[in-house]
């Protein structure tokens, strides 16, 4: 039972990390009516810059970690401000397509500027395991995990609570009678951007002490947390928070109990198996609009 | 009219892509007048509203509130200048409750005391929204989301009303009922442009009234001048006269 | 009067008539392709490059017949290609069966794959099929990965030029080989889009909701595409298993499957040429890269440049490279109209 508890905490703790990317991810989804292939990328890149700010300077890793969210803030504005915004005649498919162009750009630009050495990232708190009866917990484990439910936490109050929230509502569920109720929806995108980019890449300055900092770091999250969209359904703002959760402890108890090297294979199939069934995802809802 | 009209399109022209849509149409909307503008499937309506909006890319004429151009303004701040549209429709938010609805209408306003009082205006004028106010707005009926979705324009304290087909899909008894309310609302001084298919009901609320047939006005005069004009009457009202 | 000028005058109609049969252009590319190699001075590393723009378009055509006609996207795709390789080599290095027999299991198995999960990843909306194959691509990397005795792992699956018939290829005769299949399969995606499945397919892209109307159709059509494309990338599978005679999992890489779009979008959307010239493009811009002093020892800059090259076509230039000779050609006519020399027009008359 205690390790079956163990596998439960590791679990929790990756499904914060997908949960954050994911929250990301379908804040895009909504608002911008397109998918951020590159939202893990981008994520990683800031790991990096997190890693050598560490390194050279003397601030302590919070600030580190604050700094770094605050740039990807800033590096969603301007990719949306530089080149989504000017697509909006393009291809059919066009801007998710561009997503993949900056994957490509970053995930070659990292080992150019950064090397092809992974880097080993600290633990925000460096104290010793906790013995819960008998359940190990590391201290950062808690870190991860509080900051993640404050976060969402937050969040999901902004969204059902607020103007701005219900600003943010409205586009995502129709961008035109939103934009005639006055929302400046185009701000609603912008902000969108800033926010799920941040939220990808606290979530890679999360793992990176977990795994390391390398150009592949974030694509186990990025994939994962895509699938949890999915699982919950990419149509509510909850729907993929918890089907993060999920999936990161389904991940863990697969892994012990059944197979670690097929894990992710016996993960995928089930989930695909499970849209056959339930396309929408958890808590995916069609609504049937009244004439 | 020695009085500057409260809306005011000149020439306007409209395209979708390389169709062009709206030929040049000159309207006017006084203050405190229903103003109708009727018209087939296709004709063009919903695109004059939309270009009214800046939803759609007005390509030439002016558009003016007051005496000011509104011509390609972004939409927002069009909405903020006081125009309020309930669209074809209605487009109510259909995951959001019925309260949440009636507060994104207002989201133009800054000042929370007007909106404090415009939701008591709109529940007085429509106690079932009232009633409803937690309900989820997807779940409410034909005529209800109507009288939502107007609501809702009415909670920007607009300066215009911009009416899209209130009555499409609406079964006659509510039918009847919106037009009251239309009427009822002017009668408490807003002024409104009203877009319809309903030519018969519509003539009768509307002071003025204009026809449009495939991105020009054909027609213009009062509500009862057309109401009365021969070609009107096979054209637009041949079924629904008793 | 010599020969040939009486010869030319006869020809030259002949030809532009038949120039305009998709076909007959696609054979002449063909066999200007399959002699490339004979160029004098021609080093043998050249004519490998040669072998992977060949394979690599393959895979495109297929993938251009997927996003550029059904605008969906595929994000794993390097997978198929993999199993097409594995599977091929197996069947000849293991099992002694014939190659003809290998290629087309490799393309039967990926088609099938595809069918499989196109029928479930399709009915969903947005980018599901993206991350379905992405998913699946994660976890077939796993099975190439530790299913040694299909694939050997990381010691890698080593294979021979193909044996037809008694007939042994060799380097050269398997590119030859790998350019008639090209020529092929090109004509084959070319009848397919102008059969009403195309047709209907380009509507979809133009107008969902045009073709929403459509219904159940629509879904074939897309999982025909689909399918379509994953069977393209097995044979592109086989070709490279057969011409580089070595497999191993580090291969199939997601870096690969983002080439296939690139490839596409850069080469030009829903064209056939342009798959070509976008694989060509993304093969071999390394190879011109390293000449450049200063680039050349950048690992990767080749790479960031073709991500950046997307973006600018996408934002810029959204036909794609294959657009580029006909719009000089407009350019060049708009400057001499615009120019008041009428000398052009003049030397025609003469003529
Ligand atoms: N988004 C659009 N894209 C292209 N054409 C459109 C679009 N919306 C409307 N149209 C065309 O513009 C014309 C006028 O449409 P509309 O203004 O909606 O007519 P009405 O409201 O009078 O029924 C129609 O021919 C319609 O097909
Ligand atoms: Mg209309």
């Amino acid at each position: 039972m205690q390790i079956f508890f163990q596998n439960v905490i590791g679990g929790i703790e990756a499904g914060s990390m997908y949960a954050l990317a994911a929250l990301g991810l379908v804040l895009i989804y909504r608002t911008a009516k397109m998918s951020n292939f590159a939202q893990g990328t981008i994520g990683m890149f800031n790991a990096y810059i997190a890693y050598f700010v560490l390194a050279r300077t003397n601030l302590p890793l919070p600030a580190v970690a604050i700094l770094s969210v605050i740039v990807a803030f800033v590096v969603g504005a301007l990719i949306e401000l530089v080149i989504m915004r000017r697509a909006s005649s393009t291809i059919p498919m066009g801007k998710p397509i561009m997503t993949l162009g900056l994957i490509i750009i970053f995930q070659g630009l990292a080992p150019m500027i950064f090397g092809p050495v992974p880097f080993q990232f600290p633990r925000f708190v460096q104290k010793p395991a906790l013995d819960i009866a008998g359940v190990k917990m590391l201290p950062n484990t808690l870190v991860i995990i509080s900051v993640t439910i404050i976060l969402v936490a937050i969040l999901f109050y902004v969204l059902q609570n607020t103007r701005l929230g219900l600003a943010v509502r409205v586009t995502a569920a129709n961008e035109t009678t939103a934009r005639l109720m006055g929302v400046p929806t185009r701000a609603v995108s912008l902000g969108a951007w800033s926010v799920a980019t941040a939220l990808g890449a606290l979530s890679a300055i999360m793992v990176a002490p977990l795994t390391s900092v390398t150009v592949t770091m974030m694509e186990t999250i990025h994939l994962n947390s895509f699938i949890a969209a999915i699982l919950g359904g990419f149509s509510t703002f909850h729907g993929p928070v918890v089907g993060a959760f999920i999936l990161g402890v389904a991940n863990n108890i697969i892994s012990y109990y059944i197979s670690s090297k097929w894990v992710v294979a016996i993960l995928y199939t089930c989930i695909l198996a499970f849209t056959i069934f339930k396309p929408q995802g958890l808590f995916g809802k069609a609504f049937v609009k009244k004439v | 009219m020695t009085e500057q009209p409260l809306l005011k399109l000149t020439n306007v022209e409209a395209s979708y892509g390389s169709i062009r849509v709206l030929k040049g149409i000159n309207i006017e909307v006084p203050r405190g007048q229903i103003v109708a503008l009727l018209g087939a499937n296709g004709a063009g309506k919903t695109t004059t509203l939309r270009a009214i909006t800046g939803l759609v890319k007005v390509t030439g004429g002016s558009i003016e509130l007051e005496g000011e151009s509104i011509t390609r303004l972004p939409t927002e701040q069009v909405i903020s200048r006081g125009v309020a549209t309930s669209p074809e429709g209605r487009q109510v938010f259909a995951e959001l409750t019925v309260l949440e609805n009636l507060k994104i209408g207002a989201f133009a306003l800054r000042d929370r005391s007007l909106v404090k009082k415009n939701l008591a205006r709109v529940y007085a004028f429509f106690p079932v929204l009232k009633e409803r106010h937690k309900q989820i707005a997807g779940t409410l009926s034909g005529g209800e989301q109507q009288m939502l979705s107007m609501g809702r324009a009415l909670m920007a304290s607009p300066r215009v009303l911009l009416l899209d087909e209130p009555s499409l899909g609406l079964a006659p008894l509510i039918v009847r009922d919106i037009f009251q309310i239309i009427k009822d609302l002017n009668s408490e001084g807003a002024t409104i442009l009203i877009v319809e298919q309903n030519a018969l009901q519509t003539l009768k609320v509307a002071h003025y009234a204009y026809i449009l047939e495939v991105g020009y006005l054909i027609l213009q005069g009062t509500g009862r001048e057309l109401l009365n004009n021969p070609s009107v009457k096979a054209a637009y009202l041949g079924g629904h006269i008793h | 009067m010599n020969k040939s000028t009486t010869f030319l005058p006869t020809l030259m109609p002949m030809l532009r008539l038949a120039w305009k049969k998709a076909w007959f252009r696609y054979v002449s590319f063909g066999v200007v392709l399959a002699a490339l190699p004979l160029i004098p001075g021609m080093t043998s590393s050249n004519a490998t490059i040669l072998g992977s723009v060949v394979y690599f378009s393959i895979a495109a055509l297929g993938f251009q017949v997927l996003l550029g006609y059904s605008g969906q996207i595929s994000l794993g795709h390097t997978a198929f290609i993999g199993v097409g390789a594995y599977v091929s080599g197996y069947i000849v290095k293991e099992l002694g069966l014939p190659f003809p027999l290998a290629v087309l299991a490799a393309a039967v198995l990926p088609f099938i794959l595809g069918l499989v999960l196109g029928l479930i990843a399709l009915r969903l909306e947005g980018y599901y099929l993206a991350i379905a194959t992405l998913g699946l691509a994660e976890s077939i990397r796993i099975v190439f990965i530790e299913a040694h005795g299909f694939t050997r792992g990381f010691s890698g699956f080593f294979s021979n030029y193909p044996r037809v018939l008694g007939y042994q290829f060799n380097k050269g005769s398997t590119y030859v080989f790998m350019v008639a299949i090209l020529v092929a399969l090109m004509i084959l995606v070319y009848n397919f889009i102008n059969a009403a499945t195309g047709r209907a397919l380009a509507a979809m892209r133009s107008s969902q909701s045009a073709a929403q109307a459509m219904g159940v159709s629509l879904f074939k059509y897309k999982l025909m595409a689909f399918a379509i494309s994953t069977g393209f990338a097995g044979i592109a599978g086989a070709m490279y298993m057969h011409f580089f005679r070595y497999s191993d999992p580090t291969i199939w890489n997601s870096g690969l499957s983002l080439n296939l779009v690139v490839a596409c979008i850069v080469g030009g959307i829903a064209s056939i040429e342009g798959a070509v010239i976008g694989a060509a493009f993304v093969v071999a811009m390394p190879e011109l890269l390293r000449i450049v002093p200063g680039l050349g020892s950048i690992n990767g800059a080749s790479f960031v440049l073709s991500g950046v090259v997307i973006i600018l076509v996408l934002l810029f230039y959204p036909g794609g490279l294959v657009n580029v000779a006909s719009d000089i050609g407009k350019l060049r006519s708009r400057l001499s109209k615009g120019s008041k020399h009428p000398e052009r027009s003049t030397e025609y008359v003469a003529e």
